[in-house]
């Protein structure tokens, strides 16, 4: 009797104990899965804003260079970005709720182009310099705002208040220079060439993997001061970018135009968080053609190129002619042609 | 010795809850674990064929039921296509507004549309049962819902 006195209250401690831990296992578990999900969910998001960045951009001359063929518009990379992620959140794509998911999830957003990045990111205000920034909790409340784009580069100082700035693309074939005076706290641009005589400390050359690592630098600072920003400056952590990220699809990360992004997200009735870190890159595939063609009434539609014959056979009356053929939706859109709705849910005839 | 009553139904109900519910719990759990896992993979699959080969083949739709029907749960699912629509922005002569048309149903799938399968969980499985009527535990039934751009 005195044996079972204990024996009873002991197992039944095992049995709670037991349970106890397989109900945290339970809640890791779905905090496991979960994580996994919004890893997938991201990737997938980040991919597809690329690839439009890339495919689908009509060709804009970048801001500090242009090199004919190249485009990447990076609200064009936000756009595929954001209609995928609302999306696969179970959200309508509205406006509000893709403010809601900056707001709420999304530390930062950055596009890396070809010549410079943008970073959609909160106030970057200094909160340790300036007695008037807000507080923490106040700057999680702000909204995402846009950089203007950033280019690549490394500053040397060179006199007492002037400094140079090399600046690069992701070709690695061309770089210029910035002298910059500091006068007061205003800098004033001296002299910006390709060919700098005196240059100061910086090498005559540089190689591929030199310039590579300085596009990570900037990137790494750029997301570090964003999570640092949104934190209200209690981060401790550093992120760091991988040089090689992945040899998939040609799509190293910062080799290339990219969306990086890292969101946050509270999930279930355990009160954790989820969060994933992705970067994204893409390569330009085949295109797909459009043909743009004028009708008698004035009317200016494209359509896929697959499409021609049933577009002659059914428009054939009202004066069909091709007006012009784009390797893309956006250019035909942006030269005043609109959405034929016509063959919008039919199937590419046999060719 | 002499035999309590009252410590014989305690025993009884330790050993019973000892050897019967908490190894139905955790097999449960185990089951849901793999089953989530396997739905999830399911649906990663199905969304890389269709986004890679820009159709939503037989084949792809059978190996999609063929991944869900291996699971100790019922899961069902659904697909949602969104169309890519490009005009122009009549605020802004060279400028280009993009919007995402939901879709019953598809012809074909071009570059830049959106396809969405969502996998919901339907029931639990034996052992979760068991283990609910039991002891009235609670366990996870996740939604999977996936998108992706066709390349």
């Amino acid at each position: 009797m005195k044996f079972q006195a204990i024996a009873y209250p002991l197992v039944i401690l095992v049995d709670v104990i037991m349970f106890v831990a397989m109900f945290k296992w339970n809640a890791e578990s779905l905090q496991e899965f979960q994580e996994k999900q919004l890893d997938v969910q991201v990737n997938y998001a980040t991919t597809a804003g690329v690839q439009l960045m890339l495919n689908d951009t009509s060709h804009i001359a970048t801001d500090y260079a242009d090199w004919g063929d190249m485009k990447s518009d990076p609200y064009m990379g936000y756009n595929g970005f954001m209609a995928c992620l609302t999306r696969s959140f179970g959200f309508a794509d509205t406006p509000e709720n893709r403010e809601a998911i900056e707001s709420d999830y999304m530390k930062f957003l950055c596009i890396a182009t070809f010549d410079g990045y943008y970073m959609k990111q909160r106030s970057n205000v200094d909160l340790t310099l300036n007695p008037l920034s807000p507080s923490p909790t106040e700057v999680k409340t702000m909204p995402l705002v846009w950089t203007p784009k950033i280019p690549y580069g490394e500053t040397v100082q060179t006199a007492a208040n002037q400094w140079t700035l090399r600046a690069y693309n992701l070709n690695y074939d061309s770089y210029y220079y910035d002298v910059i005076q500091l006068n007061g706290t205003t800098p004033v641009l001296l002299k910006h060439d390709t060919v700098y005589e005196n240059k100061p400390t910086m090498p005559d050359y540089v190689n591929s993997a030199h310039q590579r690592a300085i596009v990570t630098t900037c990137l790494n600072k750029a997301i570090n001061a964003a999570i640092f920003a949104d934190m209200g400056g209690a981060n401790s952590i550093e992120y760091f970018i991988p040089f090689e990220y992945s040899e998939f699809a040609n799509s190293n990360g910062i080799e290339g135009p990219s969306i990086i992004t890292y969101i946050t997200k509270d999930a279930g009735v355990y009160k954790y968080e989820v969060s994933t870190f992705s970067v994204g890159g893409s390569k330009i595939d085949d295109a797909e053609w459009y043909i743009c063609y004028v009708l008698n009434d004035g009317r200016k539609l494209y359509c896929n190129s697959k499409f021609r014959t049933m577009a002659e056979n059914k428009y054939n009356s009202q004066g069909f002619r091709i007006d012009h053929i784009f390797p893309s939706m956006e250019e035909a859109a942006s030269s005043g042609f609109y959405y034929d709705t016509t063959f919008m849910d039919q199937a590419f005839p046999d060719l | 010795m002499r035999n309590s009553i009252v410590g014989t139904i305690i025993g009884v109900l330790l050993l019973f809850f000892s050897i019967i519910v908490l190894p139905l719990y955790f097999i449960g759990i185990v089951q849901w674990r793999t089953d989530v896992n396997n739905a999830q993979n399911a649906g990663r699959n199905f969304l890389d064929k269709v986004i890679d080969s820009s159709e939503v083949s037989k084949t792809t739709i059978e190996d999609l039921n063929l991944e869900l029907a291996q699971c100790t749960v019922v899961f069902s699912y659904n697909v949602k296509y969104s169309k890519k629509v490009v005009n122009p922005d009549p605020s802004d002569p060279t400028g280009t507004i993009t919007t995402w048309v939901p879709m019953d149903e598809i012809g074909d799938l071009r570059a830049g549309d959106i396809v969405t399968i969502e996998i919901k969980q339907e029931n639990l499985n034996l052992m979760q049962r068991i283990a609910n009527a039991l002891l009235g535990t609670v366990f996870n039934k996740e939604d999977i819902r996936l998108s992706g751009m066709v390349r």
